[in-house]
């Protein structure tokens, strides 16, 4: 079922250095992540869940083992393949939306399929139809300090969408919001991933994704404490 | 518009107030480099045209030698031919023959040594301002022997229009001297002290028969359609006139002085440009960073949606085009603001002597389309080379450090 792998890491560990004491972040890590997946991974502040999404996007790069995402091997390729790479196949989306102030919610979304090459016709198509999906149609020309909280999340969501990538990593995505706001958010996420297949791993400490989650792997001290799936 | 540069607008945009001071200070600089640019052109444009207008001419033609002795015998090598074929020359617009020697000049009360030049009036008003110079009486205008003199040397002489002047002189043909009485007809006052103390004229046909030249003359002075051609070696003008004897110089020979004037003044705005281009680097490059710091988080999003290092090199230097741009305008139209008003009353050196010419006419800007355009391109093209390090500094950014909170 190799196939349907979508992340396959094996014996990752990452290993700080701070003048001559070395912090371990993450120590060996196994983890695969499969194609349709709502996948939370938790732990308490330090435990190496922002260490090991880090590596897992090609943010940053592990000090030992490999990581394969969407079949391809990550620990060879340059910066420049690595940006392309997250373009084409990684939507992210972060605990303060961290969308560009001065891009209109259009804009914003539209940035990604820039960067892809995409036509501008097909562009503003693609814009408006993933606006539809996550609510904000007729926002398109708002810029995000006009937006609520909820609101600017949801763009990000659409941001992290619109290219179709093959996975979505998502950082305390509900960080920031209020319970209600929170709790609407995940459910359109899980929506998207059961209508869709859209593949997503979190990053979290809310109980309340951790329950919406279909796998929760929870790490502690930078290793798997546990990696279970639910109904 | 192009989205980049769009994106580089707004983010200009973003901090009105850092970007219209720090606009403000790079255009200040331009401003000044156009200001310096202006009044330094203005000053020589003044002196040049003084020296050139007044009396010089932008040209002059001598018998070889003649420029260093004065001496009477060395006349101009078939002279009447040469103002013949300048009659014919269309490159120049006018011309005016002259005699010069060293003369005595007495008056009842006093005496004194002066150059005395033999001048044709109306040709000298089509070469020279010395008729507008003349401040009592007239510019050699009546029939008979009357001689201008200098404003300084008449209260030497203690003489004034009417009085009798008695002109001493070597004539041509053995150094015999030469004598001849004149009356004051007209006193020059030109601003130049070297000409108001050292300088009287008589009537060019009177100098040829005092100093026994039959026919000759010592001096041509040309005036140029295109006051350029008087710094243009190539023209064949030169030879034409510079040969069987004679030689011909233009003003940057005959005032070498002047001439080195300019080429330090070029030299001078040139250290100016770089001495403000290095506060301009300094002033971009500061915006620049204070910029990408406070946006580090924004960076480092970018680069983990995908835009490659040398897209968010790209950026910076979009924006640093976009503060370029602002700059150039507001410093173009600083300078242009400030020349406007110098310009109306212009600086007052009047009387003041510099690379041997007085300045008869306040200094005012000049304008020289370099100024709108060259300057504000080169700070333009500077702004985009001083931002080649913030921008590899962009590219080069790590993007979970620029996070740091995030994933």
């Amino acid at each position: 079922m190799d196939k349907e792998l979508v992340i396959e890491a094996k014996g990752v560990s990452k290993t700080y250095a701070e003048g001559e004491v070395k912090v371990h972040a993450l120590h060996p890590v196994d983890l695969a992540i499969r194609r349709g997946e709502f996948t939370a991974v938790a732990g308490p502040s330090g435990s190496g869940k922002t260490t090991l999404l880090n590596i897992i996007s090609g943010l940053d790069t592990p000090s030992g083992g490999r990581i394969k995402l969407a079949g391809r091997e990550m620990s060879s390729m340059t910066q420049g393949e690595l940006s392309d790479f997250r373009r084409d196949h990684i939507g992210f989306i972060f605990q303060a939306y961290n969308l560009i102030p001065v891009l209109t919610v259009g804009e914003n979304i539209e940035y990604v399929l820039l960067l892809r090459g995409v036509s501008p016709g097909e562009r503003s198509a693609r814009v408006n139809r993933i606006l539809d999906e996550v609510g904000l149609a007729g926002k398109r020309g708002r810029f995000p300090a006009q937006l609520s909280g909820g609101q600017q999340q949801r763009v990000a969501i659409a941001r992290a969408m619109v290219s179709g990538p093959d996975i979505i990593l998502a950082d305390e995505p509900t960080a920031n919001l209020d319970s209600a706001t929170g709790s609407a958010l995940m459910d359109m996420m899980r929506e998207l991933n059961e209508g869709k297949g859209m593949t997503f791993l979190f990053s979290t400490h809310d109980r309340m994704i951790m329950e919406k989650s279909s796998r929760l792997v929870t790490l502690k001290d930078g290793r798997v404490e546990s990696d279970s799936l639910k109904k | 518009m192009n989205f980049y540069l769009k994106l580089a607008w707004r983010n200009s945009l973003r901090n009105k107030r850092r970007t219209a001071l720090a606009a403000l200070a790079v255009g200040l600089g331009m401003a000044g480099l156009i200001f310096t640019d202006a009044i330094s052109y203005g000053m020589l444009d003044g002196l040049i045209d003084t020296a050139t207008g007044t009396f010089l001419g932008q040209a002059q033609v001598h018998r070889r030698g003649f420029l260093d002795t004065a001496d009477a015998d060395l006349q101009i090598a078939g002279g009447p031919a040469l103002l013949r074929q300048l009659e014919r020359d269309p490159l120049v617009s006018a011309f005016a023959p002259r005699t010069l020697s060293f003369a005595m000049i007495s008056s009842p009360a006093n005496s004194g040594s002066a150059m005395l030049y033999g001048v044709d009036p109306a040709a000298e008003r089509r070469v020279s301002r010395l008729a507008r110079a003349v401040s009592g009486g007239s510019f050699l205008a009546e029939e008979g022997d009357y001689i201008v003199l200098g404003s300084l040397l008449a209260e030497t002489l203690e003489a004034g229009l009417g009085d009798k002047i008695v002109v001493t002189a070597a004539a041509a043909g053995g150094g015999e001297l030469a004598q001849a009485m004149f009356r004051v007809g007209g006193i020059l006052k030109s601003g130049s002290r070297a000409m108001d103390s050292n300088m009287a004229f008589i009537k060019f046909a009177k100098a040829q028969d005092l100093l026994n030249l039959k026919g000759g003359l010592h001096e041509i002075a040309v005036v140029f359609k295109d006051p350029a051609a008087a710094e243009n070696a190539a023209l064949p003008f030169w030879r034409e006139y510079g040969s069987g004897g004679n030689e011909a110089k233009g003003w940057p020979e005959l005032i070498p002085e002047l001439a080195a004037s300019r080429e330090m003044t070029a030299f001078g705005i040139l250290i100016t440009a770089i001495i403000l281009s290095g506060i301009v680097a300094l002033g971009i490059t500061n915006t620049l960073f204070m910029s990408l710091y406070e946006r580090m988080f924004e960076f480092g999003v970018l680069r983990a949606v995908g835009t490659r290092p040398a897209r968010m090199g790209l950026m910076i230097v979009s924006e640093a085009a976009a503060l370029g741009a602002i700059s150039a305008a507001v410093g173009a139209a600083l300078g242009w603001l400030s020349c406007r008003l110098v310009g109306i009353k212009g600086l007052d050196y009047t009387g003041v002597d510099f690379a041997g010419v007085s300045m008869i006419e306040p200094i005012r800007p000049m304008f020289r389309p370099e100024q709108y355009w060259l300057y504000p391109a080169a700070l333009f093209l500077f702004t985009l080379i001083v931002s080649l390090y913030p921008a590899v500094y962009a590219a080069r950014m790590n993007p979970v450090k620029a996070m740091r909170k995030s994933l």
